[in-house]
């Protein structure tokens, strides 16, 4: 492969949202976030959908320049904490309308990443409690709750909006409901679609085309306005390969879940 | 053929072949399969089999359903006493073998019209153990040949193939129109993936407990049982054998085993049974649909 094709390769990944390993502890966090961008008046309004003690992946509502960061605030529970930026990757939702960006810190000091150590410790405790207490991945340890909640990322979706469609395969990460109410739609024969019972808190879905490389056989939809925690298709494979009990954990969830859906369809049968 | 943890009175287990409730059998019976724990590759077989023993003057008939050089599980008629077993006399492809044996374990499989017996062999002489060695891998690999070349196992690759088919797996036959496991029950046994093996397989639910839908068909080649076997819960349709059905089945014991005896292989098995399990839970999904009508 010639040298060029195999850095835009690598662009593309990066584009694509296929970010580097991991290095510094991550967790899910769903927090304001201002972006200060090179040649924009004043700053750029965004959310986070998690935050490490390396960088941050924000949400945006519209595409920017990776190369224009400069800086960015993160407006977290316990104060506003600004760092000198630099965009690392950039990746479009291939359902909803935001942009999500990794940003990388540059050169934090000492004392703003125990700052951050804190947050991400406290957001750890949270998360892997809620995986652990309220999730249908069953009964975790504490380890493999914090393994799980480190490969999550926040997503919030507003009421009446679609998470992934019937027929689709695109959006392939696994979802977990944090808050709100998912429904599920299959289309049939019948008009309307069938609406069987919807997720709520601690279900877990999606994630068929990550498992078998087919589409999805139902529509997810959010009922209310919905946090998920959602690992995507990279942060899986992770797991598959470093953990991989827990990610056969994981896809047990799942199988059970499409079992489910598998038994209320039924109930329509005439 | 390893021995079974508890070993039980030798007595014919009367209750087999009257207690159709698995879990109640099983209960009553804590059997240690030996295919839980083997140090000897063991293998799927169909031989015919001549048990001799004090308590019948005349050998009874069975075939083995697995073989190894420890040991034979044998499936016969009907029940018997198995702790008076004292010689085997196998018709394999190359001849006759006769073995000192002994009976260690009997049981009932649900949906299985002939009991099995475990039997182990003892006092081996050399050219015997020889045989028994060639005949187990000779089944072996044509076993392993039928899971990589028609199975959705190919992905493990010949000799993962090969290898699972001498150490895991065994024989069941089922009568046309029997049961293998049933809609909304767990099996009395505990789950396995099952393989067809010969004859062909119908997966159906009944809905409202008045409506019969059939929701796959399988031929020889084709797997079942995966989803409860994975995800540990009730299986949501019903196997029944349309014709008279040879099964190659994978306990959730003998997987069990694989973990901890081979667990690369038993991870890469995993993930399979993962891929056509959400392939045919979506599939079904799309048969369901169909039948669903305004």
């Amino acid at each position: 492969m010639p040298l060029t094709a195999a850095l835009h390769g690598s662009e593309d990944r990066k584009r694509q949202g296929e970010p580097e390993a991991h290095a510094t502890p991550r967790m899910p966090a769903g927090v304001p976030v201002r972006l200060y961008l090179e040649g924009l008046p004043g700053p750029l309004a965004a959310r986070s959908r998690d935050i490490g003690t390396g960088g941050v992946c924000v949400e945006t509502g519209s595409p920017f320049a990776l190369s224009s960061v400069e800086r960015i605030v993160l407006d977290l529970p316990t104060g506003k904490m600004a760092f000198a930026a630099k965009g690392s990757w950039q990746r479009a939702p291939l359902v909803g309308d935001g942009l999500l960006t990794g940003i990388r810190f540059v050169s934090p000091k000492r004392e703003e990443i125990h700052l951050l150590w804190d947050f991400v410790q406290v957001q750890a405790k949270e998360c892997a409690r809620f995986l652990h207490e309220g999730s249908e991945l069953g009964t975790l340890s504490l380890d493999d709750a914090l393994e799980i909640a480190l490969r999550t990322r926040v997503r919030q979706v507003t009421a009446g909006h679609w998470i992934y469609r019937q027929g689709s395969a695109g959006e392939d990460s696994v979802f977990m409901v944090r808050s709100g109410t998912v429904a599920i739609e299959m289309r049939s024969r019948r008009d309307p679609p069938i609406r069987l019972k919807p997720i709520g808190v601690g279900g877990v879905f999606g994630g068929l085309p990550l498992l078998a490389e087919i589409s999805h056989p139902e529509s997810a939809l959010a009922e209310t306005d919905t946090q998920l925690l959602e690992i995507p298709q990279y942060t899986f494979r992770d797991l598959e390969r470093t953990k991989p009990l827990l990610a056969r954990c994981v896809a047990r969830a799942l199988i059970r879940r499409q079992a489910s859906h598998l038994s209320k369809l039924m109930e329509y049968i005439a | 053929m390893n021995l079974p943890d508890q070993k039980s009175s030798g007595r014919p287990v009367t209750a087999m072949s009257t207690s159709p409730a698995g879990c109640e059998s099983s209960q009553r019976f804590p059997l240690a399969d030996p295919v839980d724990r083997r140090p000897n590759p063991r293998v799927a077989a169909d031989y015919p089999i001549l048990i001799y023993g004090t308590d019948f003057r005349r050998p009874l008939r069975g075939h083995a359903r697995d073989l190894s050089v420890g040991g034979v599980c044998a499936a016969t008629a009907s029940p018997f006493g198995f702790a008076s077993v004292e010689r085997v006399v196998l018709k394999l492809p190359s001849g006759r073998l006769s073995l000192r044996a002994a009976g260690h374990w009997q049981r009932q499989v649900p949906g299985d019209d002939h009991p099995l017996t475990g039997i182990s062999f003892s006092e081996l002489e050399p050219r015997a153990l020889e045989t028994l060695l060639r005949t187990v891998y000779e089944a072996g690999q044509k076993l392993g040949s039928f899971l990589f070349e028609r199975t959705g196992l190919w992905e493990l690759g010949l000799v993962d193939c090969v290898m699972l088919a001498q150490n895991y797996t065994r024989y069941r036959d089922i009568p046309a129109a029997q049961f293998i496991y049933r809609q909304d029950a767990f099996p009395a046994f505990g789950n396995a993936i099952f393989i067809v093996n010969r004859g062909t397989v119908t997966l159906k639910a009944l809905v409202r407990g008045d409506v019969d839908i059939t929701l796959d068909r399988l031929d020889p080649g084709e797997l079942f049982g995966e989803a409860a076997f994975l995800s540990g819960t009730l299986h949501i349709e019903s196997a029944v054998a349309e014709s008279r059905v040879r099964l190659l089945e994978i306990s959730a014991n003998t997987h069990h085993y694989l973990r901890s005896a081979e667990p690369a292989v038993a991870h890469r098995l995993a993930q399979v049974l993962i891929r056509l399990s959400a392939t045919r839970l979506r599939n079904m999904l799309c048969r369901v649909q169909e039948h669903v009508t305004a």
